[in-house]
């Protein structure tokens, strides 16, 4: 069991928890006790990896020794990020499939583990009251699923993940 | 028995002539058509129906206190029925496509050249000018402003007209995909549009109808009347407040009025009207008419492709007619046939939206042409 | 009849101009009334998904925590749960505590074993070399 406390929106939390499995957890917040699982964790957006460096006391100079570097140096920046891909060019990404327009699903034909060829029916897609059959842009294996019947999407977002074989 | 009473009780069967016999096989046509091949089912069942009651030897339906002339004074004569019927179609159809993508709505003006194509071969072909004008309106591709324009033109033709304009609609899947196909290369038809949603307030989906029903009821106010009415529809549709309105006008009243509508048209195909040379070539100009807008919308579209540098599929100016959803789902579908992964349906969908706006304002802009004349 | 096409052509120019001019006005329209739309949106924070710069710790942002009970948790307060979830997943992993692993100790070969394994199910063996 581990305490945190998080501070969000300038109030602070005191959250409690204990792993019960490598995605279970049992979460203490405000006197309740939560079963909390992580579904899903993945990076949709470029994360900055920061080195971590822990706030310490400042180092105990011994009396006597002065440094000979400026006291105070440039903070570090990290480098500008790249631009995020445009909006609007939701077919280009890798291996997400994601929705060509608005729409409402109706069948999944394919689940997670599934190879699947070029061109084979992941799922069936209502637009407009016309089923449109969404098909993989590549050979892979189906890795996740994001979508069940009758979600209703928007466009551009993941319907289904495809890994390399 | 007597001679007299004889006669009276074959009336019927001695009545019977070849015309009156032919329309009755045109109105058993346009039944199987409605029913095993489902044209348009909901408007040629009540058409051949009507034709089938009218051309009876004897029947009394289209005569002065029958059924059939009563529904046609009542909502035909006087175009009423078109009009409800359009509100119903404003409440169904959603302008979030064309609003997303307001370009479109030139594709949706080039779509209704074989209104006035149409026209000129009509003219060629020695009909009047108000006839040719109304056989031309066929090219809008759309039954109730057809059935609105050429009633007032010229409505000794308004039932070929209708039945034509209303078959025809039925086969836009057979009629457009050939002439698609043959128009663009592959190179244009791979072209890839992606699709980007714009989240539309409420208050622009409102003001929409209202903005497009001032802005064209005060250019051309020949058009207001069925501007009028499929904003009025679209209106109450995206206002949201008057849920009971719309749900009645997409559906009991636009159902009642289909059907009334439906046997009035059937009634005016009588065999004297009817049965004329001027019906066959109805029959082929109305062919023409939806050659003329596919092919004048994919050369326009082709245009655009070349303004925008290649990034505007071709095949997306066959959406521009007012055929709705159909030609919207012909076009999506020759797309998918060259590239699975190329859906054109949104953007077909906004310049088929923008379809049914042009022909009602081409119809207007045609009624005001002649008007003036 | 010459004259009546005249007329008809005349009719067609007239009417084909008539409605692209129309139609190209309501296309201004359409696009002032989205413009408006868009400008009022503009303002609208980016999705925390879309933000790259998160706590400065580093961590993924996109997070999908099911929370069973969690009927009426606002949102603050889920948002506390993920941090945390999130920060003690890292803090037990650079444990290696044994509850973090996601395959049990040894079911995963090592590369060598593999590639040794491979070479035994293979039936191709190149003449004259490995006998």
């Amino acid at each position: 069991m581990r305490r945190y406390t998080i501070e969000v929106g300038g109030k602070v939390h005191t959250v409690d928890v204990q792993e019960t499995a490598a995605d279970r957890f049992q979460v203490h917040i405000g006197g309740r006790a939560l079963e909390v699982r992580l579904a899903a964790a993945r990076d949709v957006a470029e994360a900055v990896i920061s080195p971590e460096i822990a706030p310490q006391d400042p180092p105990q100079v011994p009396a006597g020794l002065r440094p000979v570097a400026p006291e105070s140096l440039p903070p570090l920046r990290p480098a500008p990020l790249p631009a995020l891909p445009p909006q609007g060019d939701p077919l280009e990404a890798s291996s997400e499939v994601r929705a060509p327009m608005p729409g409402t699903v109706v069948s999944v034909e394919v689940a997670a583990g599934d190879h699947v060829e070029h061109g084979q029916p992941l799922l069936k897609l209502d637009a407009m009251k016309m089923t449109n059959t969404i098909c993989a842009p590549r050979a892979g294996v189906v890795d996740e699923v994001h979508v069940a019947a009758g979600a209703s999407v928007r466009t551009g977002q993941p319907l289904v993940t495809l890994v390399e074989d | 028995m007597e001679h007299a009473t004889v006669d009276r009780l074959l009336a019927g069967v001695t009545a019977l002539s070849p015309g009156g016999l032919f329309m009755l096989l045109v109105g058993c046509l346009l039944i199987y058509l409605a029913v095993w091949r489902e044209f348009e089912p909901l408007l040629l069942l009540p058409i051949g129906a009507g034709c089938l009651l009218v051309n009876l030897p004897l029947s009394p339906m289209g005569e002065k206190e029958g059924m059939l002339r009563i529904l046609y004074e009542m909502g035909v004569g006087n175009e009423l029925f078109p009009l409800l019927i359009f509100i119903g179609i404003g409440a169904m159809t959603d302008f979030g496509p064309l609003l997303e993508n307001p370009r479109m709505v030139l594709v949706g003006a080039a779509g209704q050249f074989g209104i006035f194509g149409t026209l000129l071969l009509a003219l060629a072909l020695g009909f009047e000018l108000n006839e040719a004008a109304s056989i031309g309106i066929i090219g809008a591709i759309d039954g109730p402003t057809s059935i609105y324009v050429s009633n007032l033109l010229a409505p000794h033709l308004l039932g070929p007209i209708t039945v034509v304009a209303y078959s025809y609609m039925a086969l836009v899947p057979l009629i457009q995909p050939p002439i698609l196909r043959a128009l663009t290369t592959r190179k244009e038809r791979l072209v890839r549009m992606p699709y980007s949603q714009r989240t539309l307030s409420k208050r622009t989906r409102v003001a929409f109808p209202i903005a497009v029903t001032v802005v064209v009821g005060i250019l051309v106010p020949m058009a207001t009347p069925l501007v009028g009415t499929l904003m009025l529809g679209n209106l109450m549709r995206e206002s949201g407040v008057v849920e009971r309105l719309t749900g009645v006008a997409s559906g009991a009243l636009a159902n009642v009025v289909t059907l009334f509508l439906g046997l009035a048209v059937g009634s005016t195909m009588q065999a004297d009207a009817f049965l004329r040379i001027a019906t066959l070539k109805i029959l082929g100009l109305g062919i023409l008419a939806f050659a003329l807008d596919t092919a004048a919308g994919v050369l326009f579209a082709k245009f655009l492709n070349v303004i925008s540098g290649g990034h505007f599929n071709p095949l997306i100016g066959g959406a521009g007619i007012s055929a709705f959803p159909m030609a919207a789902r012909v076009v999506n579908k020759v797309g998918l046939e060259e590239d699975f992964e190329n859906f054109l349906l949104m953007h077909a969908m906004g310049a088929n939206t923008a379809g049914q706006i042009a022909s009602v304002v081409a119809g207007g802009v045609l009624l005001a042409l002649l008007g003036a004349q | 009849m010459g004259e009546l096409l005249l007329f008809g052509l005349r009719l067609t120019v007239y009417g084909m101009g008539l409605v692209f001019l129309l139609l190209a006005l309501l296309w201004g329209l359409v696009t002032l009334l989205v413009r408006t739309d868009a400008r009022e949106q503009e303002p609208e924070p980016e999705p925390p998904g879309r933000s790259p710069h998160g706590t400065g710790a580093g961590f993924t942002p996109a997070l999908e925590p099911v929370v069973a009970g969690a009927d009426e948790l606002p949102p603050e307060m889920l948002a506390a749960v993920a941090i945390a979830m999130r920060a003690h997943i890292r803090a037990r992993r650079r444990q290696a505590a044994p509850a973090m692993r996601a395959h049990q100790p040894g079911s995963l070969p090592s590369r060598w074993v593999g590639a040794g394994r491979t070479r035994q199910n293979r039936t191709f063996t190149p003449r004259g070399r490995f006998s």
